[in-house]
């Protein structure tokens, strides 16, 4: 028997140290022709999983492990032969994590003394060993225990061979060669000398030697090794490959079963439930085909035996619904959007209104989990996630890890540093590469910021930053994908402490357990679920309705109306820019219309070139819709004939393309992980060939293949957008006829959305709605209702807006006053136990209004306000006041924009129109009236810098002035010239065409000019390019 | 008294800097995490750089701009040679502080007691040429107000207000209408006294000054008092040295003499300017240059008879500098002088070194040194790299020692590997021993190194290179 297996070996997950991505590792022990490979992070199980699906791929065995030292200077990698031991090192792992701060951990001797019995352990030795560990391990791992050889061409190979080899033979050790891997190829040793200097946060040239003497910690040929090695030292390693037979594939786990009545299955209980629901949901009686269907679902559940994850989520939602205040919540994804899920009230979408594709709900064919993502409202969420953990115990709950990943500025950052150059050169560097800039305009940016850098630097510094992009750097915590399991979840897989207090995640991330086909719950958070309850809170309170979704009319035209209108600032998903803009066009009527809506404004369909299409059909009689052919009509009829959702893919692939079903959601799954596996050209070729045999055309091919790329990362189901258009639906009716209970929520659940404080309230303002300002003297914490003389209502502004007041304080003062009004300003401070801060901050903004003469005044007392504040009884003595100007009105906007972010005075470009206007700028509100094609000259506060990556280089900015927003679009010679015109501007005046297609409004910019002196003092409040 | 301010508002540049450039350069300071532009030469206000502008901004805008880092050391030696220079216009000289905060760094300013001295230049339209005719030579941004007070006077130069204000009231209604901002108040409070709507002088004066030290505290009603002549104003009085010991420290390596020369200039004029003032001459002063981690170099400077005449001082310097090599580049000069207009007698000790050896060794490296020159003998220290030639490095002696381990090392390495041509494969007794690294500097090292015995019985260190080259080298020999 000839041949190597690699028995210790750290990937990219061992942060900092190893310098390959799994994938990478295992591909080339494959390509060398080893027996096996292990991946042996150090105190990880991180990169595991990449590494199992490498080896599927490549047909590698892989051996799982992990590396660790303590802190009595034991070195030693674990290799797991069986499940059992397995989960012993998934156990050391966690114990030695949770020891310790995040990202770190800690272990000692004695850890090793019980718990690892199944364990193989391969001893690397210090350079001058000590007998006593030899015993030691000797004892602890008998028949179980190898000497790592680990040989790198050091100065005296020979020497350290004999010394081990002396070692082993007095105590009875075997030998055993391994390699210390810490890169696949030797090309990866400057990038692995630099994670070196990153890690010890040093140069490289400061590094010496904390970096390794040379580049031989890569995957070596046998020939290489045959040099270096005694031959049964290699042929030791397959020996030990051959007793570790575990697999990944192995790992199942159950969901808690508790939650099944003690005598019952799991199935009848579900089936209970179930049909309790559809007698809910349809009082009247529940229609045959719903039976059916459901009848349908619950035994593929069974088949599949899925219960427990349906009663999982179901008792998570029930839980939250049953709250003293409920909470808001919706179910979206595939299985949400199933009869079963509909009458468990997991999700509102009513499956009389769209058609699901069970296929993708679960697959049978290859027993991958379903898939239910729930919203929660943003600000309990919290209280949900605790639930879980209370009900199911901190050993089986955890919440499962996000990848943190270098990005080019990350990566330019750390690599610079390590290189030595200078901190405000690396400064000027990551800014200079803002991300529409190409990795290979590089250089010409570089000299045109002035730096001149070595070429040679230059060259090693983009090397390297793109060997880097992409490495895992740390695990955060996911936003809220539960894994709950009957047994410990760290027999599955190791836990570790993430950096929230008393939280914890599992070493894997949400790809990792779908690659491993485990079931995770996920509990996430929606800003909109908080403002569409808050709006109900304040309808309530004002005593209107309605104060339920189920209360909100169906189908309103006027609703529709504004949302043809694109007057959707603040509405949930078609509030942005690019949204906005295909309103017009799509004009959708009904629910379904808004579903594809969402949709189709997307990376996904964009790049596949599928919204033209669309709107051309759109209002074609059915006839005349071209389908590809007679089979894919019934797949395409509802979006006449053009492929938009994630469903409609995958069925292609099946009609057209002769895939199963199981390979459709294979294929599904590869779209998920493009970067991660580039397994996607092998569904490139299966899919061409199929469709050209079934006789579909080249460009239709292409087109479908494209699409697929494009959803490759934004992929975007027809389940989600349904859900999603529900509440659009709804944050769309309440914005159109409760506006100012709707803004006011809205404002109330920031930061969230795509417009800031001042740009809602401006767009209520412009529904009539009157804005009210901050004043202690009846502003509660959050904005309020006040019943205005006309129109809909009025919006009292809260303390909350006001920058510099605690919430403490701010409480203070309204239950201070309800004990008995205010009468004077000083008595506010005293009884609501004002910081001078507080003070100063309220005064800034006018909130003593209705206390003082002027702002300028109540500025000036809060400046007497004392650090130390007097005993209750000695009130501030009353000075004469002094004769202080009053603040003109542009200063009082000034300051508003300044402590609240806003003003309910006149907008800044109100004030400045007359001289706008004598430089022949127009109004938002005038551009309608303007033919399309004219010269026109726009001015705006900056609100919004766009730049989307389906735009090839354009950019996008949002003017705002008081009678609209204003957008503009920059063509990238244009940005390019005026760049430093528009980057950290206020105040723009642009010059160029007028272009209105269909009531969609642009300027397309010609020529800029900055007018930020004129509104100087004004914060800017721009959110770019995010 | 009267007193004339000279306010500096580029200090911060000119302590740095004597001469001007093209280039747009800014001074800047650290506050927490953000770095700010303190001021900046004119080509730096052409770009639209402002003094309290974020650095990161001032970048996006110039990205050709030039930093400095602001150096309150460099300001505080400025301003005593300026202290000892205008002592020659008046025996009452009082220099300010140097304001910690960047933000107040232009306020920096310089008084002189005017009302004894105008007589003795002949009158008042005399001294202010004479004055600004020496200060001009010096080439600093200056700004001058005449007034009753320091904070007055001083408040008058800021407010480029170029009318004498002989008595209170007329100072008082002078400055009514000036902006607060020309106060040099502390950025916290001006901003304060901004939004109560306290704009002007005038305004803020008239508050009850119980109601100001309320809120500001008693300092700045102590300020406005001392302002207005109601409080009294004592500081300490910049007094003469006996010993003449200036500094100008650059922040950036100068490399040609010829560059030495704008700060020479002006170090000179300087040095005149005390000399004046105290009415005397020097027949031998001493420049030092400084140089980034060796000993500075002196430069004797004797003239043969007494004099005081600057800009013979800097052409005897510069005939002198012409055969004169500096060892290093130079990051700071020093002018000191410590006896006037008498001969010359104690010649410095070129060799003045710090040599704590035992006597013996100093002795025996000081043979040597004496017999191979000085540039020949050097101690030793190792260095953390892995690479055999770059793991030592030259120090100044003595040898400071290390604890390092490495491998075991040939004692005697050649200065450059020799390449070998090898026509019989000589024994290898040990290696290969793979050596790779050092990319980041020099260009990346891979070798093989093996020890090998010669049928003469001499061991070598030899290595392959594995890089593109490729071939033999021999690179040390065994003992």
């Amino acid at each position: 028997m000839s041949g190597y297996a690699e028995l210790h070996c750290l990937s990219n997950f061992t942060f900092l140290r190893g310098a390959s991505h799994p994938g990478e590792l295992v591909a080339q022990a494959a390509a060398l022709g080893y027996s096996a490979i292990a991946v042996t992070d150090e105190c990880s199980m991180a990169g595991i999983v990449r590494a199992h699906d490498a080896a599927k791929a490549h047909k590698l065995k892989l051996i799982v492990g992990a590396e660790f030292r303590t802190l009595d200077d034991l070195h030693v990698v674990l290799l797991a032969p069986t499940q059992t031991a397995y989960a012993e090192i998934c156990a050391l792992i966690t114990r030695a994590r949770l020891a310790a701060d995040k990202g770190t951990y800690r272990l000692t001797r004695a850890d090793f003394q019980s718990g690892l019995e199944h364990c193989l352990a391969l001893w690397v030795p210090p350079a001058e060993p000590r007998a006593g560990t030899a015993g030691w391990l000797r004892e602890l791992f008998s028949g179980r225990c190898w000497i790592a050889v680990e040989l790198h061409m050091g100065a005296d190979d020979a020497g350290r061979l004999a010394k081990l080899r002396q070692l082993g033979a007095v105590h009875g050790l075997p030998l055993v060669a391994t390699g210390d891997v810490h890169m696949h190829v030797p090309q990866r040793r400057a990038l692995q000398d630099t994670l070196t200097a990153i890690r010890h946060r040093c140069t490289l040239a400061a590094a010496g030697q904390r970096l390794f003497p040379n580049g031989e910690r890569h995957l070596r040929s046998y020939e290489q090794l045959r040099r270096l090695y005694p031959r049964e030292l290699l042929d030791e390693t397959l020996q030990v490959a051959q007793r570790c037979e575990f697999s990944l594939n192995e790992l199942r786990y159950r969901y808690p079963r508790e939650l099944v009545p003690p005598g019952m299955e799991a199935c009848e209980h579900l089936r209970n439930l179930t049909e309790a629901g559809l007698r809910m949901r349809w009082p009247q009686g529940v229609p045959q085909k719903i039976h059916e269907t459901v009848a349908k679902e619950l035994a593929l559940i069974k088949k599949l035996q899925y219960e427990h994850f349906f009663l999982t989520v179901h008792e998570i939602v029930e839980w939250a619904r049953n709250r003293p205040k409920p909470i808001l919540c919706q179910g979206r994804g595939s299985a949400a959007n199933s009869v079963v899920c509909y009458a468990l009230r997991i999700t509102e979408v009513s499956p009389d209104n769209i058609a699901m594709l069970f296929e993708r709900f679960i697959s049978a064919e290859r027993n991958e989990p379903p898939d239910i993502d729930v919203d929660f409202e943003h600000e309990r969420r919290e209280e949900v996630i605790q639930h879980v953990f209370e009900k199911y115990g901190r050993e089986r709950a955890a919440l499962a890890a996000t990848v943190i990943t270098y990005r080019s500025k990350s990566a330019l950052r750390d690599v610079g540093k390590a290189l030595g150059l200078d901190p405000d050169v690396i400064d000027r560097l990551a800014k200079a590469q803002a991300y529409w800039d190409n990795w290979e305009t590089f250089r010409d940016s570089i000299a045109s910021q002035g730096l001149h850098l070595d070429a040679e630097v230059i060259r090693r510094l983009c090397a390297l930053v793109q060997e880097l992009r992409n490495f895992p750097r740390h695990l955060s915590q996911h936003v809220g994908g539960f894994v709950i399991a009957q047994d410990r979840v760290s027999d599955l897989v190791p836990v570790e402490n993430a950096s929230m207090p008393e939280r914890q995640v599992i070493q894997w991330d949400k790809t990792d357990l779908e690659s491993l086909g485990l079931l995770k719950v996920d509990v996430l958070a929606l800003g909109m679920l908080t403002a569409v309850q808050r709006t109900f809170d304040l309808l309530s309170k004002a005593g209107t309705w309605p104060t339920h979704m189920e209360h909100i009319p169906r189908e309103d035209p006027e609703t529709y109306d504004m949302i043809c209108n694109a007057d959707t600032i603040g509405v949930f998903q078609i509030e942005s820019r690019a949204q906005m803009s295909m309103l017009p066009r799509l004009r959708p009527r009904n629910y379904y219309d808004l579903v594809i809506e969402i949709a189709i404004v997307r990376p996904g369909p964009i790049k596949g070139g599928m919204v033209h299409p669309y709107l051309q059909r759109r209002d074609l009689p059915e006839d005349e819709v071209p389908y590809p052919s007679e089979e894919l009509r019934p797949v395409l009829a509802k979006t006449r004939g053009v492929p938009i959702f994630q469903e409609q893919v995958m069925q292609i692939a099946i009609v057209a393309a002769g895939f199963s079903a199981g390979e459709a959601d294979q294929l599904r799954r590869a779209m998920g992980a493009w970067q991660r596996s580039g397994r996607m050209n092998l569904y490139q070729q299966k899919l061409m060939d199929g469709m050209r045999a079934h006789g579909y055309s080249e460009t239709f091919a292409e087109q479908i293949y494209k699409q697929i790329e494009g959803f490759g990362e934004y992929g975007f189901p027809e389940s989600h957008s349904a859900s999603f258009a529900l509440l659009t639906y709804v944050s769309s009716w309440l914005k159109q006829h409760r506006p100012a209970a709707f803004f006011a929520g809205l404002i109330n659940s920031q930061p969230m959305g795509f417009y800031q404080p001042a740009q809602l309230l401006e767009q209520a303002k412009r529904q009539q709605v009157q804005i009210l300002p901050v004043d202690v003297t009846v502003s509660e914490h959050q904005c309020t209702l006040e019943r205005a003389g006309q129109g809909n209502g009025a919006i009292r502004l809260g303390t909350r807006l006001v920058k510099g007041l605690r919430d403490e304080e701010a409480q203070r003062i309204v239950a201070a006053r309800k004990e008995r009004p205010f009468t004077s300003m000083a008595e506010v401070v005293q009884r609501a136990e004002l910081s001078p801060h507080a003070t100063r901050a309220l005064a800034m903004c006018g909130a003593f209004r209705g206390l003082t003469a002027h702002r300028n005044l109540a500025f000036w007392e809060a400046l007497a306000v004392a650090k130390a504040r007097p005993p209750l009884a000695d009130v501030p003595s009353d000075e004469d006041l002094p004769a202080l100007p009053r603040p003109t009105e542009w200063e009082e906007i000034l300051r508003d924009y300044y402590q609240l972010g806003l003003s309910t005075g006149r907008h800044p470009l109100a004030v400045l129109r007359p001289r706008l206007r004598s430089l022949g700028v127009v109004r938002r509100r005038d551009l309608e009236r303007i033919d399309s094609g004219s010269q026109v000259c726009v001015s705006g506060l900056v609100t919004h810098l766009q730049h989307p990556q389906t735009a090839k280089g354009v950019v996008f900015a949002s003017l705002e002035d008081e009678t609209g927003i204003n957008n503009i679009i920059f063509w990238p010679k244009v940005f390019d010239a005026e760049r430093h015109n528009v980057i950290g501007t206020t105040l723009l005046i642009v010059h160029g065409e007028l272009q209105n297609e269909q009531g969609v409004i642009h300027v397309v910019a010609q020529r800029v000019e900055d007018y930020s002196h004129w509104v100087e003092r004004l914060p800017r409040k721009s959110r770019d390019f995010h | 008294m009267l007193w004339l301010c000279i306010a500096l508002p580029q200090l911060s540049l000119e302590a740095l800097r004597s001469e001007d450039s093209d280039v747009p350069l800014v001074v800047t300071a650290c506050e927490g995490s953000a770095r700010w532009i303190v001021c900046g030469n004119p080509a730096a206000l052409d770009a639209r750089l402002k003094p309290d502008m974020n650095y990161t901004v001032a970048l996006a805008l110039c990205p050709t701009v030039q930093k400095l880092e602001r150096s309150a050391a460099a300001e505080t030696a400025a301003l005593a040679r300026l202290a000892a220079w205008a002592y020659q216009f008046s025996s009452t000289v009082i220099a300010g502080e140097i304001p910690v905060d960047f933000r107040l760094a232009r306020s920096c300013a310089l008084w002189l007691e005017i009302g004894g001295s105008l007589k003795l230049f002949g009158g008042f339209r005399n001294f202010i040429a004479a004055l600004e005719h020496e200060l001009k030579l010096l080439h600093y941004s200056y700004q001058l107000g005449i007034g009753p007070t320091l904070e007055g006077a001083a408040l008058l130069a800021r407010g480029e207000i170029r009318v004498v204000m002989p008595s209170i009231a007329a100072l008082q209604l002078r400055i009514r209408n000036l902006p607060i901002a020309l106060l040099a108040l502390e950025p916290e409070i001006a901003g304060a006294l901004h939004t109560a709507g306290v704009r002007t002088i005038g305004l803020l004066l008239e508050l009850p000054r119980a109601a100001v030290s309320k809120r500001f505290g008693v300092q700045l009603g102590n300020f406005l008092d001392r302002l207005i002549g109601a409080a009294a104003d004592p500081r300490p009085v910049f007094r003469l040295p006996h010993r003449y010991d200036a500094r100008f420290d650059f922040e950036f390596e100068v490399k040609s003499t010829e560059a030495l020369l704008f700060p020479l200039r002006r170090m000179l004029h300087e040095f005149a300017g005390f000399l004046r003032a105290r009415d005397t001459g020097v027949q031998r002063f001493t420049l030092t240059f400084a140089h980034r981690g060796a000993t500075s170099t002196p430069l004797d400077v004797g003239l043969s008879l007494a004099d005081r005449d600057a800009n013979r001082f800097l052409t005897l310097v510069r005939e002198q500098l012409e055969h004169f090599e500096l060892p290093a580049p130079t990051i700071g000069l020093g002018l000191t002088a410590d006896q006037f207009a008498m001969p010359a007698a104690l010649q410095a000790d070129l060799a003045q070194g710090g040599l704590q050896q035992s006597e013996e060794l100093a002795h025996t490296i000081d043979r040597l040194a004496a017999r191979l020159g000085t540039q020949h003998v050097h101690g030793l220290r190792q260095v953390a790299d892995h690479r055999p030639e770059a793991s030592w490095a030259a120090t100044p002696l003595p040898n400071p020692g290390g604890n390092l381990q490495f491998p075991e090392r040939p004692l005697w390495l050649l200065q450059e590997p020799k390449p070998l041509q090898l026509s019989v494969m000589p024994q290898i007794v040990a290696g290969p021993e793979r050596i790779e690294g050092g990319w980041w500097d020099t260009g990346d090292v891979q070798r093989d190194y093996y020890v090998v015995h010669l049928s003469n019985g001499s061991s070598l260190w030899v290595y392959q290179d594995l890089g593109e080259h490729g071939g033999w080298y021999l690179h040390g020999f065994w003992s």
